[in-house]
């Protein structure tokens, strides 16, 4: 019975103790949630402003795509200060009312107006600006020697002559989706939203199924028959290091693999149809703060003198192999090197809408491309039904 | 067995009692984070717990409270919860509560005041009140202390300041220095002072204060939001949100209870009923076919390897029963790969080229199979419990009176498993409709349906179609619509199980 006074009276100790927890004080840390694999350049490049400031930088690897949950967690309170989301969440994280603005926070002269854009909804900004990684062309020089092309007839003609010679198995190794056939999309006259030069003006006005697209639609169809994309819709990247293919499409997190596979390639913008250049999606991965956070003069502190650096976009830039948002940052850059090819085709890319309604449209817009691709339906007709259901989910008619 | 005994007691006084002050510290931590339910249900655990193992020694209840306690924990409490989740509009922009959503709104509104340069502050304590204030001087000379509710005037007389202006001391106030007033960032973040009627000052840093113009404004009267630049009002609608009259609507919204619009969307809504009714077809089909399917191939492989002159049978049978001991992740995810089209082991194996897992009909097929060999070991064991339970002696009278292998199967054997096994394949079939393992992991409920919301796919049946809306949509988080179709399936699931059970009863009459 002795044991059990002494539970009672451990017990009782612990109640007291429970009861002193005072509200945990955070002050002089802060937590970011940045996404996995990259939290190692995150520390490095926090570590001396944390030092000097005696401030604790908890860094931690927990977003991937879309918003990390914030929408569900922030208002629960158990959000991170900071965490990093590309651009195109802008919409969504705003009418969730999960996010602050930063418009006042924001050095306005640091960044290009196209990725101020991109983090703009309504009459604010929402996420100081990192990096901008977009798609671009890869070429297999020890299959085309000649190089990157440097028009759509080139391109066509190049790997259709390849494929005929046996030499090659496939055009152009990607994903058959909008984000990756979007450049192709914008060569024939298709859009996602109406926009000029890339700001977009209204969610009113889709172009899934444009005047100019139903016109040229029949051009995919060729393309696929040519087999310049591949019907299956898997991304054969040894295709492409094999030497089985002449071109790519690839991203900024392709370069480690293909230098990996130790090959000679070359990075470029995508020719047009109409001579020019056709215009991929760019992504700007940038910070957002967390509306529910509690050190927000912290937060805000870390943001002015830490992410918006030359440094710090450098850095992380650098570790994502993506091209630095920050102007000063992106001066730096080697022309030759392949960032600043990346960057130099991300500079007439477009910035991927970052309304709300974008959810909707990649939902309905990939089923065509997939439609499509498996070849239950031509390219004209799998976006003109998508185009109508979109208008009819959007409630646009 | 002294020493024993005398472990087995002080481990058994170590274990219920640091679980017990285990389920203390998670109440208050819950209760900390304002959860009631939980804190509370947390505490009242821990309570009973200490009552029956520790002061009562009720030996029944010892038996009974943990299972009921985890009967509340993970079934009711999930169960009423969701039930509550399908009555609101829970979903992405309609998570914050009302005053936040509105004081978001205001917030995200703020533009700074050209004109008014950022004002420093000292933080202080009303000594009387204790509230929190800061202290700072508004124009210049003129000293105030104020937060978000209330402004007071302060006397010169009552201060004493630093050369350059700052407070140092005022009489009726604790002042902080800068490194306590740290502490205090969270609160002072939240401070918005009204210097007159549109402009307030809010604190941008530890000791900086800057003027803010709100292009919103909210009056409790009436319950409306007015934009000060256009005059446009906004006031709330009955889905949370902020509307004015010609439909314009504020984000963010809140959450609200929307009544029974969830599940009259599901009839209503084009875009919901659109790929629902596919979705519960399959989920019938399937829920059917993997039953029929499964059952009749465990049955005819129990009754071939009951046959007794048949060598090593016990061999055969472990070997039947290996897919149960193989985790069903991992067999799920080895049958995906051998799927694929063109570069799966089994189309290499015949040399043709099927879409596996790209076409509506062949992906249907591959869900089939692999369901089919998941579920068969499981009607392979019971069905061979089942014969083996039949008594020799009547299948001997049988071939003595002259009946035929066949007759023997169809008239004593099929009758006599079917009494036993027949609850257990109603069991199967309500396990088979909830079966969203196999499809989550094999073909994602895909291929996707072009016309889909939520990118519902031939595969998916009903519970996997309410995971995408209420987890894995591109278009945001349904969880109120998903609340309502998952109560649906219970209802579906729990009907036919009810009618199935109904239906044993009467063929067990019948024996």
């Amino acid at each position: 019975m002795k044991l059990h006074r002494i539970g009672v009276g451990l017990l009782a100790l612990s109640m007291a103790f429970i009861g002193s927890i005072a509200p945990a004080q955070a002050s002089g840390a802060i937590t970011v949630w940045v996404n996995s694999g990259e939290e190692a350049a995150y520390k490095a490049a926090s570590a001396d402003w944390a030092a000097k400031n005696h401030v604790t930088v908890n860094i931690v690897a927990k977003c991937g795509l879309g918003d990390c949950g914030l929408s569900k967690l922030g208002p629960a309170g158990v959000g991170p200060d900071l965490f990093t989301a590309s651009h195109d969440n802008t919409g969504s994280l705003v009418k969730s009312g999960v996010v602050t603005s930063l418009t006042s926070t924001i050095n306005q002269k640091a960044y290009p107006a196209a990725v101020l854009q991109g983090v703009s909804f309504g009459y604010q900004q929402w996420g100081v600006p990192i990096s901008v990684s977009n798609i671009a062309l890869a070429t297999n020089l020890s299959l085309v020697p000649a190089g990157a092309p440097q028009s759509w007839k080139e391109l066509e003609g190049t790997a259709t002559s390849l494929i005929k010679s046996g030499d090659a198995s496939v055009g152009i190794v990607t994903h058959l989706d909008g984000y990756f056939l979007q450049p192709f999309f914008d060569s024939i006259g298709g859009y996602v939203f109406s926009n000029k030069n890339g700001v977009y003006t209204s969610t009113k006005q889709i172009g899934l199924y444009s005047k100019t697209l139903a016109k040229n639609a029949d051009l995919m169809d060729k393309w696929l028959d040519e087999k310049l994309f591949d019907k299956s819709n898997t991304y054969d990247g040894s295709a492409f290091t094999n030497g089985k293919a002449p071109y790519a499409l690839v991203g900024p997190w392709s370069i480690a693999g293909l230098d990996k596979a130790g090959m000679k390639y070359e990075i470029s913008g995508i020719p047009s149809i109409n001579g020019g250049t056709a215009r991929a999606f760019s992504g700007v991965t940038a910070v957002y703060m967390n509306r529910f956070s509690k050190n927000r003069f912290l937060a805000k502190q870390y943001l002015s003198e830490v992410v918006q650096s030359t440094a710090f976009s450098k850095a992380i830039s650098q570790a994502n192999n993506s091209y630095p948002a920050n102007l000063e940052a992106a001066a730096q850059i080697d022309k030759n090197s392949v960032e600043a090819k990346f960057g130099a085709y991300g500079a007439v890319c477009i910035p991927m809408p970052n309304v709300a309604e974008m959810g909707k449209v990649w939902t309905y817009w990939n089923n065509a491309f997939a439609d499509w691709g498996t070849g239950k339906s031509t390219f004209g007709a799998a976006m003109k039904a998508a185009a109508k259901d979109l208008n009819t989910a959007l409630g646009n008619n | 067995m002294r020493i024993r005994e005398f472990v087995a007691h002080k481990s058994k006084f170590i274990l219920s009692y640091s679980f017990v002050l285990l389920l203390l510290i998670m109440g208050a931590r819950l209760l900390q984070d304002r959860s009631w339910f939980l804190g509370i249900f947390a505490f009242i655990s821990a309570i009973l717990i200490f009552y029956v193992y520790c002061i009562a020694r009720k030996v029944p209840l010892k038996y009974l409270l943990p299972g009921v306690l985890l009967l509340i924990f993970f079934q009711i409490y999930p169960a009423v919860y969701s039930g509550y989740v399908a009555f609101t509009n829970d979903s992405n922009g309609h998570q914050l509560s009302k005053t936040q959503a509105v004081n978001a709104i205001i917030d995200d509104s703020l533009i700074p005041v050209d004109g008014i340069e950022p004002i420093s502050y000292v933080v202080a304590k009303v000594e009387a009140t204790k509230s929190l204030v800061v202290i700072f001087q508004y124009p210049a000379g003129t000293y105030w202390a104020g937060n978000s509710q209330l402004l007071r005037r302060l006397k010169l007389s009552q201060l004493e300041r630093e050369p350059d202006g700052r407070v140092k001391q005022a009489s009726g106030y604790v002042v902080f220095n800068s490194e306590q007033s740290a502490a205090y960032a969270n609160e002072l973040q939240n401070i918005r002072i009204k210097i007159d009627d549109s402009t307030s000052l809010q604190p941008v840093d530890i000791d900086l204060m800057e003027a803010f113009q709100p292009s919103f404004k909210y009056s409790e009267i009436g319950d409306i939001l007015t934009d000060l630049n256009s005059g446009q009002v906004y006031s709330p609608n009955d889905n949370g949100q902020m509307v004015s009259a010609s439909g314009e609507v504020l984000y963010p919204g809140w959450k609200v209870n929307v009544g029974w619009r969830n599940f009259s969307s599901i009839i209503s809504d084009e875009e919901v009923k659109r790929p629902l009714l596919a979705v519960l077809l399959w989920t019938f089909v399937n829920a059917f076919l993997v039953v029929v399917l499964s059952f009749l191939m465990g049955l005819s492989l129990a009754l071939v390897f009951n046959f007794q002159h048949l060598r090593s049978r016990r061999f055969y049978r472990t070997i039947f029963i290996m897919p149960m001991a193989i985790p069903s992740v991992l067999s799920v995810l080895v049958w995906a790969g051998l799927f694929g089209t063109e570069t799966g082991v089994i189309d290499r194996l015949f040399h043709i080229s099927t879409p596996w897992l790209t076409d509506n009909l062949w992906a249907r097929v591959a869900v089939l199979i692999v369901e089919l060999w998941l579920a068969f070991p499981y009607m392979f064991l019971i069905c061979t419990g089942a014969i083996q339970a039949i008594p020799n002696e009547i299948l001997e009278a049988a071939e003595i009176d002259g009946a035929s292998p066949l007759k023997s199967f169809r008239l004593i054997k099929l009758p006599l498993v079917m009494r036993t096994i027949a609850p257990l394949l109603v069991s199967s079939g309500a396990m088979a409709l909830n079966n969203f393992g196999a499809i989550y992991l094999l073909t994602g409920g895909g291929p996707v349906f072009s016309n889909s919301n939520g990118n519902a796919g031939a595969t998916d049946i009903l519970i996997s179609y309410t995971y995408k809306l209420a987890f894995n949509s591109q278009e945001g988080n349904n969880y109120g619509l998903a609340s309502a179709l998952s109560i649906l399936n219970f209802i579906l699931v729990g009907a036919i199980s009810v009618y199935g059970l109904r239906k044993m009863k009467t063929m067990e009459g019948v024996n």
